[in-house]
């Protein structure tokens, strides 16, 4: 591990974008509908 | 129901009120160092395989399960885990949905405190670092700081003699999560995630990019740079997919990095009205937990890390969350340009993070006492905090070594998690019904859940849990046990002390909840979950 980890290697390329891809697509995916939605109905109060 | 006029002030406040709950300390300190230790971008397998196959689908659950709940007039896990597991039996299991929020509680704010603390000695000059001075050096200093902060050297060194820094920032910390807690659910926890959570965001951002830029600071370094510390943490190691312990550290860092398992989804969800999302709120809550942990905690803490001290210093540090925030971190901000300020918002970001989870913790455990006791927010958060205070003190007083602190972490803070997992996806999936479960969730629901995943929830799920748990077991167990039960070796007497804590609250909770099934029962209320709901909360 300390030998490869002079340098980001290709495969260590991949898996950086897919992952970090991956969450920051799904993340603002989730946040795009929450925030498109209808708004509620009814007032809320505490 | 003293608390049934509770409700969340938004959509978005439920959603931040989870994702702070999940985001702590871990995803930042935690996660870089069990990836980089176990496979680095290899690690990311079966990461997202138990992000798919337990994180997501028992998390589901939770939150349906606690609106369901919530529907019946219960806030807190021993009332929802008795309607679904359909008497006492569940009813007491529950009670393991209030013992880990509590007790992690009472270590979780002391590191809180550190945060705050470091934080404060960022903005006011610094921990003592010197420049020039050795890597080596610099964290000797470093540990030494920590040393004192924690009281890790010796027990009773931050509340004996002088006024400790340590005890008034510990005071501070504890009395902010009162004071949210008492403004309840939508003035207090809620305000804070929705402010905490985006200047989170902004921070990690903004320290990101700082760490990107890095570039090889010491040009006669060049294995010191931002692309050796990425490789570092990237580079997959596949070697690693054939040990079991990579398999169990993935699991274990979802797990706990979800808080699934916690009680604190089943009390939050329980807040929600019958038609309120919990299918695409607990998929944004999760997707939060995973940008902080993968996309920021993955690329700045290690790379960081390396960047200045190089590989070997970074890998001594990663085996331990502690050691790498406490120790390494500081030494990373004494050599980066402009230190003291990015050292200063991170550490502010950690404790917001923190806070955001221990509020998290509180808030159950003041809904637990509410509810069972029939008192409002006021009186209820008084006893919980008094509760607490001596629980946290205990920690903060037998400090040598942390064997306190680690004692409770190990067997609340790990191994009571996986039960109380295990037992709400059996709950939802077996004893409640997977039908009436999924139909449940569906209610109000803005994306339906995929069909695989009740295949999951019911199948795969609770299987890979168990397997999960047994391998936990068979590795840590032993060590712990042995640290209860050997009567002779002093080092192992805070051990014991922290057992002895754990049983105590227990026993309390155990009795509360006694008491609070005879006062739900005499209300009519159907803690047994013999009846459809009615709806009992008002706002429905």
């Amino acid at each position: 591990m300390e030998n490869q980890a002079m340098t980001l290697q290709p495969l260590g390329w991949v898996f950086l974008i897919v992952s970090v891809g991956f969450v920051t697509g799904l993340v603002v995916w989730c946040y795009r509908r929450v925030l498109t939605l209808p708004p509620e109905t009814s007032e809320r109060a505490d | 129901m003293s608390s049934g006029k509770e409700q969340w002030g938004s959509r978005i406040g439920v959603i931040l009120a989870v994702a702070g709950s999940a985001v702590g300390l871990g995803n930042f300190l935690r996660f870089p160092g069990n990836a980089a230790e176990n496979g680095g971008g290899a690690f990311m397998i079966p990461y997202f395989c138990a992000l798919l196959f337990l994180g997501i689908p028992i998390g589901w659950a939770e939150w349906a399960m606690g609106r369901y709940g919530g529907r019946k007039g219960f806030h807190s896990a021993p009332a929802i885990m008795g309607v679904f597991g359909k008497g006492a039996v569940g009813r007491y299991v529950g009670v393991i949905g209030v013992l880990i929020p509590v007790v992690v509680y009472f270590y979780y704010v002391i590191i809180e405190s550190w945060c705050l603390a470091y934080f404060w000695k960022y903005l006011t000059g610094g921990i003592g670092i010197v420049d020039g001075q050795s890597v080596a050096e610099q964290v000797a200093t470093s540990k030494s700081f920590f040393e004192q902060i924690s009281g890790s050297g010796i027990d009773g060194v931050t509340v004996g003699g002088d006024v400790h820094i340590s005890l008034v920032i510990w005071a501070i910390t504890f009395a902010l999560n009162v004071y949210f807690i008492w403004r309840g659910l939508s003035k207090g926890v809620e305000w804070v995630c929705k402010w905490a959570m985006p200047t989170m965001a902004i921070i990690g951002i903004i320290v990101l990019v700082r760490v990107l830029t890095l570039g090889t600071p010491d040009p006669a370094k060049p294995d010191q740079s931002v692309i050796a510390g990425l490789g570092f943490m990237w580079n997959p190691d596949f070697s690693k997919l054939g040990d079991f312990k990579t398999w169990l550290a993935a699991a274990g860092q979802i797990f706990f990095s979800l808080s699934v398992g916690f009680g604190v989804i089943l009390n939050y969800a329980s807040y929600m009205k019958r038609k309120d999302d919990v299918v695409l709120s607990g998929l944004t809550a999760s997707a939060t937990n995973e940008f902080f942990e993968v996309a920021l905690g993955g690329l700045i803490t290690v790379t960081a890390a390396v960047v200045f001290l190089g590989i070997a210093t970074t890998s001594m540090a990663t085996g331990s969350s502690f050691s790498l925030g406490f120790n390494t971190l500081p030494v990373v901000f004494a050599r980066m340009p402009g230190g003291d300020f990015f050292g200063a918002i991170w550490f502010l970001m950690l404790f917001l993070a923190a806070i955001t989870s221990s509020l998290s913790m509180l808030q159950p455990a003041a809904a637990f006492v509410m509810e069972a006791l029939g008192l409002k927010r006021g009186p209820a958060t008084a006893v919980v905090s008094i509760g607490c205070l001596a629980g946290s003190f205990f920690v903060l007083w037998f400090s040598k070594g942390l064997v306190a602190l680690d004692t409770l972490d190990f067997w609340v803070g790990s191994f009571m998690i996986f039960i109380m997992a295990a037992a709400q996806i059996i709950c939802f999936g077996w004893v409640f019904g997977l039908g009436r479960g999924i139909e449940e969730a569906h209610e109000g629901a803005h994306v339906h859940i995929p069909k695989v995943f009740q295949f999951i929830i019911k199948y795969v799920a609770p299987v890979y849990l168990i397997v999960i748990f047994v391998g936990f077991c068979t590795r840590n167990l032993p060590a712990y046990v042995e640290t209860i039960l050997d009567q002779e070796n002093p080092a192992h007497r805070n051990a014991q002390l922290a057992w002895i804590v754990i049983g105590t609250v227990i026993a309390i909770l155990v009795t509360v909840t006694a008491l609070g099934a005879r006062r739900w029962r005499a209300q009519g209320l159907d803690l047994d979950g013999d009846r459809e709901p009615d709806d009992v909360s008002p706002g429905r």
